[in-house]
């Protein structure tokens, strides 16, 4: 109904009415303008995730698409972006593993081919049987050494793609440790193993597990504590009763662990990171193997250090009588 | 003949560089490190050319090498990297400061070549 100049209260009421609707306009409008807005930056979102994810694929490990978690896009952006982190820490951890076992294989390899090289001559020249064994020597430690590796990379290979069959007895940890310190106790090198609850007149501390390589895991700590001692060879091993279970520790006084390396330290080929330059040898493969075969056992092995004064390395397994 | 300093902490590598250096004439002093490669410079050891690994104990070879350069006695000394080591940043000395690269597992006539190379360079 059209109001008119005799009907003021008509009139008002059409002006509230008009204004009514020009407010739902307006609200509507803006609302519009807002979804128009908020579309527009989910489709600059998703362009620049696309982006992103395209540069990946392609191989580019530090494509990012920059996103926050504002919107559903954003967040989806920056667990991409999250993700894209981890992946190059992974592809920098593989570079970094080939890195090491190129270095710690071409060592060996240098010894054994120029050794061979120098074999051909002097046996060209005639030279006697004796005058060649220092070469000779020279080749079978070199190809030992290269054999030792393999095994090492073929080990952690297999540890880490297969649950390894493993041949699981009851067996005596003090006895079991106590032989498996005999190679380090027979070398006369200067270091010194200081052992404590390895006597046979202690109470039995059986386990149910592979002998051979719970006898590894001990070797691989001690060996280990050894390298990064420095030269200030004394490691300390001990045996004792926990609560439901057995530990076996492995103390050093070397250079211990970086506390950033806590809990890298078990990953495969990883090496002390507080070397300045010093050179340990080795494929970092030693804990990696050791850590799964600990869980192997139902254990759980773990690292704790100052990062100066040494690093106390711990192994504990379930004690269980029965043979399961 | 030269007079050959070789810093190379794996002792059978470091007998098989002396074999066959001598064997090509040379007379062969050998460090464990590069701190012993210092010490024998320091106490009047003149070689004519210097081969070290890079890694090794108590001093790298990157840190030999950067040391040579910066002793006005040394800093032409000619410096040979023999490593097994994949070249970065981190381990090797900066590009320029030493004459020449061999990697390991080495030829040995490469190497007595380069050898003779650097060292009839440096006589010329």
């Amino acid at each position: 109904m059209a109001a008119t100049r005799d009907d003021p209260a008509g009139a008002v009421a059409h002006n509230a009415g008009l204004k009514h609707v020009l407010s739902m306009v307006v609200t509507a409008l803006a609302g519009l303008l807002a979804a128009v807005g908020l579309m527009r930056r989910v489709s600059t979102e998703a362009c620049a995730l696309e982006r992103a994810a395209i540069s990946l694929a392609a191989g580019d490990l530090s494509a990012r698409c920059g996103l926050y978690g504002a919107t559903d896009v954003g967040a989806a952006g920056q667990a991409f972006d999250e993700m894209a982190v981890s992946l190059a820490e992974l592809e920098q951890s593989r570079l970094q593993a080939l890195e090491i076992a190129s270095h710690e294989l071409r060592n060996p390899l240098s010894a054994v081919k120029g050794a061979a090289s120098l074999l051909s001559m002097r046996m060209d020249e005639g030279k006697q049987a004796c005058e060649l064994r220092p070469l000779v020597d020279i080749v079978m430690r070199g190809a030992d050494d290269l054999t030792a590796k393999m095994v090492q990379i073929f080990d952690a290979l297999i540890l880490a793609n297969y649950w390894r069959a493993m041949d699981k007895k009851p067996v005596e940890l003090r006895e079991l440790t106590r032989k498996a310190l005999e190679p380090f106790l027979a070398q006369d090198d200067g270091n010194r193993i200081v052992t404590r609850g390895l006597s046979d007149s202690l109470p039995e501390l059986v386990v149910i597990g592979d002998r051979e390589q719970l006898e590894t895991v001990i070797a691989s700590l001690v060996s280990n504590g050894l390298k990064y001692s420095m030269g200030r060879g004394i490691v300390h091993v001990t045996v004792r009763p926990t609560e439901g279970g057995a530990r076996i520790s492995v103390c050093d006084r070397g250079i211990g662990v970086l506390d950033a390396e806590l809990s890298s330290i078990f990953d495969g080929f990883s090496r002390g990171g507080n070397l300045e330059g010093r050179d340990p040898g080795g494929l970092g493969l030693g804990l990696y193997v050791s850590a799964m075969i600990v869980r192997q056992h139902g254990g759980k092995i773990w690292v704790e250090s100052d990062g100066q004064t040494g690093a106390q390395f711990h192994v504990e397994l379930p004690t269980n009588p029965v043979v399961v | 003949m030269a007079e050959i300093l070789v810093a190379e902490d794996e002792a059978d590598i470091a007998m098989i560089l002396r074999e066959i250096l001598e064997m090509a004439g040379h007379h062969v002093t050998l460090a464990t490190d590069g701190a012993m490669a210092l010490e024998l410079l320091e106490s009047g050891l003149r070689p004519d050319i210097i081969l070290t690994d890079l890694k090794m104990p108590r001093m790298s070879g990157r840190r030999l090498v950067e040391t040579l350069r910066s002793d006005p006695r040394t800093a032409a000394l000619p410096a040979m990297l023999i490593t097994g080591a994949i070249p970065n940043a981190d381990d090797f000395p900066p590009d320029g400061s030493y004459d020449s690269l061999i990697m390991k597992p080495f030829d040995i006539w490469d190497l007595v070549d380069t050898v003779d190379r650097l060292v009839g360079r440096c006589r010329q």
